[in-house]
């Protein structure tokens, strides 16, 4: 049972292509720049058509430690896609940072550990896969060396990532003694037999604690502002739009095993938490001056809305999927458009953004399609995640009905900022001229943001127009392979 | 009022001492130091499990109170190795071997973590002169 066959290992190939890449852009000469995000974007590629051709397998491997299922291949698909785009933007950054080649190679890391998460169905490769995408992410924002703030961002974000990885693993140790497996299933079913006892409880507030930090809720969100502000856009991208949702699937598992027992005491824990998690999230983006820290509280409150799904339940989940996909396809795209305005005019301040609408037309259009996104205006993909969370909160009545209301009126509320940049970049004269585009070796002229951002925002477009298709595959995968196990 | 000071004394102060009266005629010194011996010599998992507590609890104020970036990571080491001591304990009582393995991969992991975390800590003393972790507050708001 426990030993892998060739036909086996072939469910495998994804991963084990991540791995031979990440040591071949290693070996790379130190100048290959543009050969390492070639083999990275490519990879990338070759990868998610290899994860596409596993949709509709069903099956166990490894003595049931490894999933394919459609749950899992929908999750891989979703952000392998997610970092091609990162990666595809992230060109123009990697031709003046001083280690190209590791950039990318973490990033391969990064995602052969997000490739694990969604197939794991044990605690030991669920824990490893999830801390090795957080040690490699570590020394992310480090990738700009002379950037001032790259070091106080991997600060932060080492301290707290390490800090919950504690919390995780005592929670989990705590889970395990008193279950006796580390099998995601048994252990539910042990929960079944054994009933709500205070010690799975404690466990439950040290996993939610640990995944918490990891995800940015409230009060452990502090690091979230700082290391999304400090670190270089395109890392910000990566960090808030794949890897943070990484932690969103690990709990979504978490809260799976916990729901035979405690699903109405666990729902209510989560409920709150993210409750307070998007307005403060939004209270403290409302006060910003700097837009790109502002948009670093709204991920924050985001992660919030995304939990919102979590908490409810039942259909609910498959709009915490669509949430999930729209914040990340928004979150990359909007962090490119920044560092577009960060390198032609200087700074992401909110004067740097006034009179962009008659200076750069295009990117302007652009980033008010995302910011109106962000808001959950109807036409784009943002608003339908939060509809299919809002309708069966209503449907399910009672406290569920305050969670909607409470979701409704922060989306209000952040339209509030974000009209606030959009009316800067239409309504104000500029007062910043825009810098030349520097086109020379050292500093190019930043059309592979331009691509990556246009991408983004037309599969938001298209995604927002066509939502039937998009939803429709996330319930059936959602539902035939992951909730009755 | 003096119905409910007469109800308060008849249920629970007055059972209350006769528990306490009762406890400390049946009190028996020996009895006790015997419990005590027997428990510290005679090592169960209650013991690994109060350790590892303690161990975790140790950690905890540590990284809530230390400001030093090293002392800060030696504290979460410790929470991690409360986990392992955990682990180890209740595979050993159960009978598996699950834990155990769960316990070798912290240990990388830890080292993982911690050979990152000294990275940066490098970085930021060569870049800034210091690792104290609240000298590196430019960022806030």
């Amino acid at each position: 049972m426990n030993s892998l066959t060739l036909e086996q290992l072939i469910m495998l190939l994804p991963e084990l292509l991540l791995l031979v890449l990440a040591v071949i852009i290693m070996l790379l000469p130190e100048r290959a720049r543009t050969m390492a995000w070639l083999v990275a974007a490519g990879g990338l590629a070759a990868d998610l058509l290899m994860c596409l051709s596993l949709w509709g397998v069903n099956d166990y491997i490894m003595g049931g430690a490894y999933a394919v299922n459609n749950f899992a291949v929908l999750v891989k698909v979703m952000l392998l896609g997610l970092a091609m785009l990162n990666v595809i933007g992230s060109h123009d950054f990697t031709a003046r940072v001083y280690r190209a080649r590791e950039y990318y190679a973490l990033l391969l890391m990064a995602m052969l550990g997000l490739l694990i998460i969604p197939s794991s169905m044990d605690f030991i490769t669920l824990v490893v896969a999830f801390e090795l995408v957080s040690i490699t992410t570590y020394v992310l924002p480090l990738a700009e060396l002379n950037n001032p703030q790259g070091g106080e961002a991997a600060l932060k974000y080492f301290i707290s990532g390490a800090f919950a990885s504690a919390l995780i693993l005592y929670g989990l140790s705590l889970l395990y003694g008193f279950t006796g497996t580390m099998n995601l299933q048994n252990c539910a079913q042990a929960m079944a037999i054994l009933g709500a006892h205070p010690l799975l409880l404690v466990a439950l507030v040290l996993l939610l604690a640990g995944f918490g930090y990891k995800m940015a809720l409230v009060p452990f969100h502090w690091w979230a502002a700082d290391t999304y502000t400090g670190s270089p856009s395109p890392t910000t991208g990566f960090l808030s739009g794949v890897t943070q949702k990484g932690a969103f699937v690990v709990a979504l598992k978490i809260i799976v095993v916990y729901s035979a027992v405690f699903a109405p005491l666990a729902a209510l824990l989560l409920g709150v938490l993210c409750a307070v998690t998007m307005t403060v999230g939004n209270v403290l983006a409302l006060k910003q001056k700097d837009v790109k820290r502002m948009i670093a509280y709204s991920s924050v409150a985001h992660a919030g809305n995304i939990g919102v799904g979590f908490a409810v339940g039942g259909t609910a989940i498959v709009g915490s999927f669509v949430h999930i996909l729209a914040h990340a396809l928004m979150a990359i795209a909007c962090f490119f458009a920044l560092q577009i305005v960060f390198e032609r005019k200087g700074g992401t301040m909110m004067q740097h953004f006034r009179g962009l609408g008659k200076q750069m037309p295009g990117l302007a259009a652009a980033l008010m399609l995302l910011l109106l996104s962000f808001g959950g205006v109807p036409p784009l993909l943002g608003f339908w995640g939060k509809m299919l969370m809002v309708v069966p909160a209503v449907g399910l009545g009672g406290w569920y009905l305050v969670l909607a209301l409470i979701l409704v009126l922060n989306s209000a509320l952040s339209l509030v900022y974000y009209a606030a940049v959009i009316r800067e970049m239409y309504m104000r004269p500029a007062e910043i001229e825009l810098l030349p585009p520097a086109a020379d070796k050292v500093k190019p002229s930043g059309r592979s943001y331009q691509l990556a951002l246009w991408l983004s925002v037309a599969l938001l477009l298209a995604f927002g127009l066509l939502p039937n298709w998009l939803t429709e595959i996330c319930s059936s995968a959602l539902f035939n392979s992951m909730l009755p196990w | 009022m003096l119905e409910t000071i007469e109800r308060i004394f008849d249920r629970v102060l007055l059972p209350c001492l006769a528990a306490v009266g009762d406890w400390l005629s049946n009190f028996d010194l020996a009895e006790m130091f015997r419990q005590g011996v027997y428990f510290a010599f005679h090592l169960s998992l209650t013991h690994y499990l109060l350790l590892a507590a303690a161990l975790f609890t140790i950690g905890l104020l540590g990284v809530m109170t230390r400001r030093n970036l090293i002392a800060l990571i030696i504290s979460i080491e410790l929470m991690l190795n409360a986990a392992n001591i955990n682990f180890v304990a209740f595979s050993q009582y159960l009978g598996q071997s699950s834990g155990s393995v769960m316990a070798v991969l912290v240990l990388a992991l830890a080292a993982a973590e911690v050979a990152v975390g000294l990275a940066i800590g490098l970085y930021l003393y060569r870049r800034n002169g210091t690792i104290d972790v609240e000298q590196f507050h430019t960022l806030r708001g």
